[in-house]
């Protein structure tokens, strides 16, 4: 087994001749990544290359290892207002140039960002890799955040804000994640606000995002079908050389923005969001998770396949099928650098609420108390297993596992590495693992919709935040 | 035709003969083989290579337009009930196999699709037959989903206001006819719906000769046949129920504004366009896809351009065309930004297009929407689940497959002036149906 951040990277000026090409793991090929070339550019970039022959299309990913937590106090839906606005005009390109370029080859290009990056991305045939290449190299070395593009964005943000109110399930899982982190760091939206967007002036996005934009924080993932098209006598036109010739004069250095990571609060509470114009109560009872980069992070998953992951899970199984509480009832984990969250999530009328809340309560402390059955846990690695193939079925599939591999410098044989953990976790392990994260200290159970009179109901479950 | 086999097999075609303009860079080794059994039951199996995984999927033509009259929202309730076996739990034999089943209804058809791991599609099928073997349904466990469905419409309708309003405009778009009623029924109805209901309706619509099944993935024809004959092959023939086919009437210029608590203001508008099963329509649905593409697709398209970029007066703005057996519709959906009045919004919709059908097109306004077309079809073919959707909804509107398939490329052919005319027709708002909702104040 290959770890990738032991493997020979070289750097280069003419990536050619420099670059390491290797398969990634050594057992079953279904576990293993496909050919990766790994590159680094003579700016730091650096490039990585995967084989993915299932479709002639191609997709790149540019991504930068920063993202909306080194927004300043007040100043959120900075990074991802600026992440927008970069395909929103250059030197040489106004919005309808850059879209136009892109749309006429079928593709678009994606902008934005999250807690922890900042991604563009684009998808399109194999042939236009070159034009596609050379459009993200020019946005991310030319752009020029127009005021007239900043306001047009602002108001696509602000609507978006909007538009999220009328989710209820949205709403709640803001306010659980607002919540359990006390409005900083991974609790506060990458949207921002109405208000602090109104805050924003041009050349704030635009100093805040040049100084993302520097090669040596970012990446480039390529994935398509490249074999056929790598031989020595053609570098120009292999993808390596493509890669080098739009990327090798990006240049810039800056300090890198403070990060503004917060660990979870402690609970129990619950949070009571009244909106008595909605004829549901959508819940979310949720606690601080794992990191993804805890090694137990695989058990977990699994304790959430049994919990509420699939169609024949426990909450499944009792709240749905059973007592027709909810249509949709699901527990998930959500992993990030610094931590991570357990959502379990339903909706159902007012007058059940509390039922609904009782049972996935009763469900979470049956999860820490008593050991999944054979088949329950066999069914999980079974689902699981499926799970990770799925991981990289496409090319875009790949693209996307190869750039959070490399973001959160996860081993290279990542799948092999989990394959391995998921048969080796037993239900004792899921029991421990479900004991130590599934904690009313670290819950935070969040209803939105008619939730008025529901304090003394709810009140057993910990300190009432009526909203 | 498998030597083992009792039915009919067609030869194997490559994608790239089938879709010989669309599906290019797939080369020849994606091949679809048809095949037939004595029960009626079709089978297409796409074969790929590369990743292991498999999607099942068997296509039902019976839908919620075959409802009885007062009876909304039962082949929606059919379709959970058939994960409510009382000899056998699908789900969870399926999860064991390390399968993820789903199922949907729409107006002319039902899918039961689970995606899976080579190796346990035998035992899948198995599972399907006995669950196809229309079993005696349990009252309870009726009463438990009829609770459970009336969740899905309290979420996905009246909790929300995009719901209510397209809800809305299908009722006014097909006036007294079955494409008008929700797919997930009305609440009473909903509450009345009993055992025998649903016997009586598996009984008349899900029998072999309705069903196609699809398996997209690594597999090869002559096995995947040899499979289905030894499980759903052995369903009884049964003759089929009459469905309903009236064709809608065409509505006539409706305009209704609702006022809901909601964020955003909308608009809404649907166009009746030909039925979806006859040939002879394609023409015309392939110019209402590429018109859609022209107005929507991207940020270079005319109305995101103007209206969501330029003007900001809408949030976003998506033209679509649904296809259907009996009546298709394009449809045009927009949210307004802040305080822009949905009246206006649809009124500079409608601008835009009218400037579409008087003016002529950018240089290469029609060429970029069909090669945006052409790689959107590129990319559903990526996965083994977008392969097998596709051609089985094809092979679900066309007994011919390759015929059927020659529809899904008329877009590349279709000429500025249908274009034009169409947008005309639009702009004229000839037979167009209108919902704008006022977002009030919570």
């Amino acid at each position: 087994m290959m770890d990738r951040r032991l493997s020979s990277v070289l750097f280069a000026t003419l990536a050619a001749s420099f670059c390491s090409w290797r398969g990634l793991a050594s057992g079953d090929p279904k576990w293993s990544l496909p050919r990766t070339t790994e590159v680094f550019m003579s700016n730091e970039l650096k490039a990585l290359l995967v084989t993915k022959e299932d479709a002639p299309l191609v997709t790149v990913i540019l991504r930068i290892r920063q993202g909306s937590l080194s927004d300043p106090e007040g100043q959120e839906g900075l990074t991802e207002l600026g992440a927008r606005l970069l395909a929103r005009g250059t030197s040489s390109k106004d919005a309808s140039a850059i879209a136009l370029a892109a749309e006429r080859m079928g593709a678009s290009i994606e902008a934005n960002s999250n807690h922890e990056h900042v991604e563009i991305s684009i998808d399109l045939l194999w042939n236009d890799l070159r034009a596609g290449l050379e459009l993200l190299s020019e946005l991310v070395r030319d752009s020029e955040f127009p005021e007239v593009e900043l306001e047009s964005v602002r108001t696509q943000m602000k609507a978006e804000l909007r538009a999220v109110q009328e989710e209820p399930d949205a709403v709640a899982i803001r306010r659980f994640r607002s919540v359990l982190y006390g409005g900083t760091g991974y609790g506060r939206p990458v949207l921002g606000s109405e208000a602090s967007l109104d805050a924003l002036t041009r050349d704030r996005v635009a100093a805040h995002t040049r100084s993302l934009l520097d090669p040596s924080r970012a990446f480039l993932v390529v994935a398509g079908p490249l074999r056929e098209h790598e031989t020595p006598f053609e570098y120009s036109k292999s993808a390596l050389g493509l890669v080098n010739a739009s990327f090798q004069g990006w240049r810039s250095s800056s300090p890198a923005p403070e990060l503004r990571h917060s660990p979870p609060r402690p609970g129990p509470m619950v949070v009571l969001v009244d909106r008595p114009d909605l004829t549901q109560i959508d819940v979310v009872v949720g606690y601080a998770g794992l990191s993804r980069l805890d090694p137990e992070r695989i058990p977990l998953r699994m304790a959430s396949l049994i919990l509420g992951g699939t169609s024949s899970s426990r909450l499944f199984h009792a709240l749905r099928s059973e007592q027709g509480l909810s249509y949709d009832l699901s527990s998930s984990c959500s992993y990030r650098t610094h931590g991570g969250e357990v959502q379990i999530r339903g909706a159902t009328r007012p007058g059940t609420a509390a039922r609904l809340v009782e049972g996935i309560l009763a469900e979470v402390d049956r999860l820490t108390t008593e050991a999944p059955s054979r088949e329950e846990v066999d069914r999980a690695r079974s689902i699981y297993e499926t799970e990770l193939l799925a991981l990289t079925e496409t090319g875009d599939d790949l693209a996307d596992l190869v750039a959070d591999i490399e973001e959160l410098g996860l081993p290279a044989a990542l799948l092999e590495e989990a394959h391995a953990t998921l048969l080796a976790t037993g239900k004792e392990k899921i029991v421990e693992i479900a004991r130590k994260v599934l904690t009313p200290e670290h819950r935070v159970i969040v209803l939105v919709g008619p939730t008025a009179e529901l304090d003394k109901e709810f009140e057993k479950w910990g300190k009432i935040v009526k909203e | 035709m498998h030597p083992k086999s009792n039915g009919s097999s067609d030869p194997a075609r490559s994608l790239a003969e089938l879709l010989p303009r669309l599906a290019t860079g797939y080369g020849t080794r994606t091949r679809v083989t048809p095949s037939r059994l004595p029960n009626g039951l079709r089978i297409l199996t796409v074969t790929t290579e590369g990743s292991p995984l498999v999607s099942l999927q068997i296509h039902v033509a019976a839908g919620s337009r075959d409802n009885p009259p007062g009876k909304s929202g039962l082949a929606h309730c059919v379709e959970h009930m058939m994960f409510r076996h009382p000899e056998i739990d699908f789900d969870l034999e399926a999860e064991n196999l390390g399968a993820m089943a789903n199922a949907w209804t729409m107006p002319d058809a039902t899918v039961y699709a689970t995606d899976c791991r080579e190796g346990v599609l035998g035992r899948l099928l198995e599972l399907e037959r006995v669950r196809f073997e229309r079993p005696a349904l349990v009252p309870d466990d009726l009463r438990a989903e009829l609770e459970v469905i009336l969740e899905e419409r309290l979420q996905s309708v009246d909790n929300s206001p995009q719901g209510r309003l397209f809800e809305t405009l299908t009722q006014l778009g097909f006036p007294d006819h079955p494409y008008g009623i929700p797919v997930l029924g009305v609440a009473d109805d909903i509450r009345s719906l009993s055992t025998a209901d649903c016997q009586s309706y598996l009984e008349g619509m899900h029998c072999p000769t309705r069903m196609i099944v699809v398996v997209a993935g690594p597999l090869a024809p002559a096995m995947v046949e040899e499979l289905v004959r030894d499980s759903l092959g052995k369903l009884p023939p049964s003759p089929p129920a009459p469905r309903f086919t009236a064709a809608p009437s065409i509505p006539g210029v409706t305009d209704v504004h609702l006022e809901l608590e909601a964020e955003l203001s909308a608009v809404s508008l649907l166009h009746p366009l030909p039925p979806a099963d006859r040939l002879e329509s394609s023409r015309a649905l392939a110019t209402a896809e590429l018109l859609a593409t022209l107005l929507s697709w991207g940020d270079s398209s005319r109305l995101v351009r103007r209206l969501v970029r330029e003007e900001r007066v809408a949030y976003d703005v998506s033209v679509s065309v649904q296809e259907q057996d009996l009546g298709s519709e394009l449809l045009i959906e927009s949210r307004a930004v802040g305080r822009s009045s949905p009246l206006h919004l649809r009124d500079r919709i409608l601008q835009e297009i009218g400037r579409l059908a008087e003016e002529p097109l950018e240089p290469d306004e029609l060429e970029r929407a069909r090669v945006q077309l052409t790689i959107d079809t590129v990319r559903s073919l990526r996965t083994a689940f977008g392969r097998g959707d596709l051609i089985g909804s094809i092979a679900l509107l066309h007994d011919d497959l390759d015929r059927g398939c020659a529809t899904r490329e008329g877009f590349l052919d279709v000429t500025p002036d249908e274009v034009r005319d169409l947008a005309r027709r639009l702009a004229r708002r000839d037979s167009t149906v209108c919902v704008t909702l006022e977002a009030k104040e919570k």
